[in-house]
């Protein structure tokens, strides 16, 4: 088979795939238990709750049949209309969301971006120098940043940076009420704020990274082609790069591409903690105020940047590396 | 004419530092090595095939990797040529990687994955800027293709690796070493990963080399009987040092250390009714973290006496080319 057809296969398989996730996405949400308009309807004035309520779930749709609401769905993902979400009355889903993405997309983006980069720098810097006191410390600050909740990180720099030192703002994206007389300076606060939030998730995903950069690096150091190079008269860094880090960076590959695929995710935990309005605080607040709409939404989104990054994974795989076949 | 000797190994020693936890390190100052090889001493000539055998994890490979200074000796002198090169530096040694090369074992893992036959084989000329055009590259890389026969050399030149057999991947292996025209090459166990069938046509191209370029091998083998068929002379090692060593026939056929014995005794005989001295080894083969003093084959050896606890025997003169280090013998 040819790449031509390996690349048309997978994209079958991955509309395939994306055809299962929307249907778990819709049952899913109709699994939920609770009314999800009693919380909305219970803050109005008292009066006519049962009305109100089956108005709202007429409105909505929900009294027909469930394979009917299943095909009206399906049709209108088709058709890319999201619907409305339950607690902003009137306002389209798409239009939330759109509204988040943009900063999740700079918070994530930049995070990621840094963690590969340091991650990998660091895993090379520690298997370069097995056994000495760059590699030990290494491999000790990565296993300790690795294990670190992210959440707890998060608090400890809102403490210690925010609050105590007072460097940076203690939550949200910009400061409010200021007044900015061009973009540079608004661009300037936003990045400010987005510091602490991005430092945090550098620090502790990175360490994961330099781990297994390490590991993949010291794993084919051992292998007899490493020594064949050797014995060509290849100097130690034509022997590191050219075959050493060539190899290793296999598996990364595919890492690093999933790991853009999640960018759109936003980070649930980080984006919560530092009132950051992206996606991630989106299905937070999404789920506690029962918006199944907004959350359905998200979840497709999401799983369309996923499945499409394992695609681009396998393709850069399948070029990169002679042995797989397709 | 008397052949010029191309390898010479004195003394040699590699020693393999233990990584140690850190908490055992607080507990005992310490060093422990791994005593991989332990003072070895031979020499090779033009078109001679010297043969290192003995069990698993004796330091055979290590001694092939040591004199390619793949990894660095402990101990001892290496000469190239009557050049020292024990203790040269990456840049100095590169004239001599030209004229040294190394098969390996499993041409599974020999060969970067990544890289294609023409790759592969011809990196040693760019590394070494043995060419003069594109041109020149690949006429030298059809060359050395076509002289392991791999035929026609344009039908292997662009593939990988893992699309070829075993059989093939070791005679790309063997391209590339031979490439360079060196006058030494270790090759280590080069057939045992391979096919029966196609054992004896990569011994017989090695042979071929051996007269049409005058190398010297070192050849490395776990099999007595292949041994002999392409080796003049042999050294057997246990533990890191050679034991007995001389013309691989009066080895094979008059074995004189009680280890040698063994080992020939475990080679199955073709006749059944052929009497011979049975030497069954016991055991396996000590830590070479801490060798036995003594002889190192003593808690093995049914002839040990109190001496072979004690002190370390001398290689000994037993016989025309023949010699081995025993108390038994002197
Ligand atoms: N890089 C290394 N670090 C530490 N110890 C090593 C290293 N390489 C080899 N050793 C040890 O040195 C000893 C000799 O190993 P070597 O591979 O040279 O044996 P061998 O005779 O080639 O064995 P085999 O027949 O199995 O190939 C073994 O105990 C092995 O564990
Ligand atoms: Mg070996």
């Amino acid at each position: 088979m040819g790449m031509r057809e390996y690349l048309i296969k997978r994209i079958i398989q991955g509309i395939v795939t994306i055809f299962v996730v929307i249907s778990i996405n819709f049952f899913l949400f109709r699994a939920m238990p609770g009314n999800p308009f009693m919380r909305f309807i219970e803050s109005q004035p008292r009066g006519k709750v049962k009305e109100m309520v089956d108005i709202y779930i007429k409105l909505f749709g929900l009294d027909k049949p469930l394979w009917e609401q299943y095909l009206i769905y399906i049709k209108n993902l088709l058709m890319g209309k999201f619907g409305y979400s339950f607690r902003q009355v009137g306002v389209p889903v798409s239009k939330i969301i759109m509204e988040r993405l943009p900063n999740t997309l700079i918070l994530m983006g930049t995070a990621t971006t840094l963690t590969i980069i340091i991650g990998i720098a660091f895993g090379v810097i520690a298997a370069g120098r097995r056994g000495e006191l760059a590699d030990i410390s290494t491999v000790v600050v990565g296993l300790t940043l690795y294990s670190i909740p992210i959440f707890w990180l998060g608090l400890v720099f809102i403490l210690v940076f925010g609050f105590w030192l007072g460097w940076f703002p203690l939550w949200g994206m910009i400061t409010p009420g200021k007044y900015f007389s061009n973009p540079f300076e608004y661009a300037v606060d936003y990045l400010w704020h987005m510091t602490m939030p991005c430092t945090v998730l550098v620090l502790v995903s990175a360490g994961g990274w330099a781990l297994i950069t390490r590991n993949a690096l010291l794993d084919v150091f051992t292998e007899d082609y490493i020594l064949t190079a050797k014995a060509k008269g290849l100097d130690e860094r034509t022997v590191f790069y050219k075959h050493a880090l060539r190899n290793a960076m296999l598996p990364l590959v595919t890492m690093i591409a999933l790991s853009f695929g999640f960018i759109a995710s936003g980070a649930v935990l980080t984006e919560t903690v530092f009132s950051w309005y992206g996606i991630g605080r989106l299905l937070y607040e999404g789920t506690m105020q029962h918006d199944y709409p907004v959350v359905q939404a998200a979840f497709f989104m999401i799983a369309i940047c996923v499945i499409a990054a394992n695609i681009i994974a396998d393709i850069l795989y399948a070029y990169l590396d002679p042995r797989v076949k397709y | 004419m008397e052949n010029k000797t191309v390898i010479k190994v004195e003394n040699l020693r590699k020693w393999f530092p233990i990584r140690r936890s850190f908490f055992a390190t607080l507990f005992s100052k310490e060093e422990l090595y791994v005593k991989a090889v332990d003072g070895v001493d031979f020499e090779i000539k033009e078109r001679e095939v010297f043969c290192l055998a003995g069990e698993s994890g004796c330091g055979k490979t290590t001694t092939a990797r040591t004199i390619l200074r793949l990894v660095e000796p402990t101990d001892g002198k290496i000469y190239f040529d009557g050049d020292d090169i024990t203790h040269l530096k990456t840049k100095e040694l590169k004239p001599y990687r030209i004229k040294m090369q190394i098969i390996f074992q499993d041409p599974y893992e020999s060969l970067n994955p990544r890289l294609s036959v023409f790759d592969i084989v011809s990196e040693p000329l760019q590394v070494n800027k043995l060419y003069e055009s594109q041109r020149e590259l690949k006429e030298k890389v059809a060359t050395a293709l076509e002289e392991v026969e791999l035929i026609p050399p344009e039908r292997f030149m662009y593939r990988f690796p893992h699309e070829l057999s075993g059989g093939q991947r070791q005679r790309v292996a063997i391209a590339r070493a031979i490439i360079t025209r060196p006058r030494f090459i270790a090759a280590d166990e080069p057939v045992s990963m391979l096919d029966v069938s196609i054992r004896a046509e990569i011994l017989e191209l090695m042979d071929r080399f051996k007269r049409e370029f005058n190398i010297a091998y070192l050849y490395i083998t776990h099999d007595l009987s292949t041994a002999r068929y392409v080796s003049d002379r042999i050294g057997i090692m246990y533990l890191g040092k050679i034991v007995e060593t001389g013309n691989i026939d009066k080895v094979l056929d008059d074995p004189q250390h009680p280890y040698t014995q063994a080992l020939i005794s475990a080679i199955p005989v073709p006749d059944p009714t052929m009497k011979r001295k049975r030497v069954i080894l016991r055991g396996e083969p000590p830590n070479p973290i801490y060798p036995p003093p003594g002889c190192r084959f003593h808690p093995r050896c049914p002839y040990a006496k109190d001496v072979c606890k004690e002190k370390e025997p001398e290689m000994v003169k037993v016989g025309e080319e023949h010699y081995a280090a025993c108390w038994l013998l002197s």
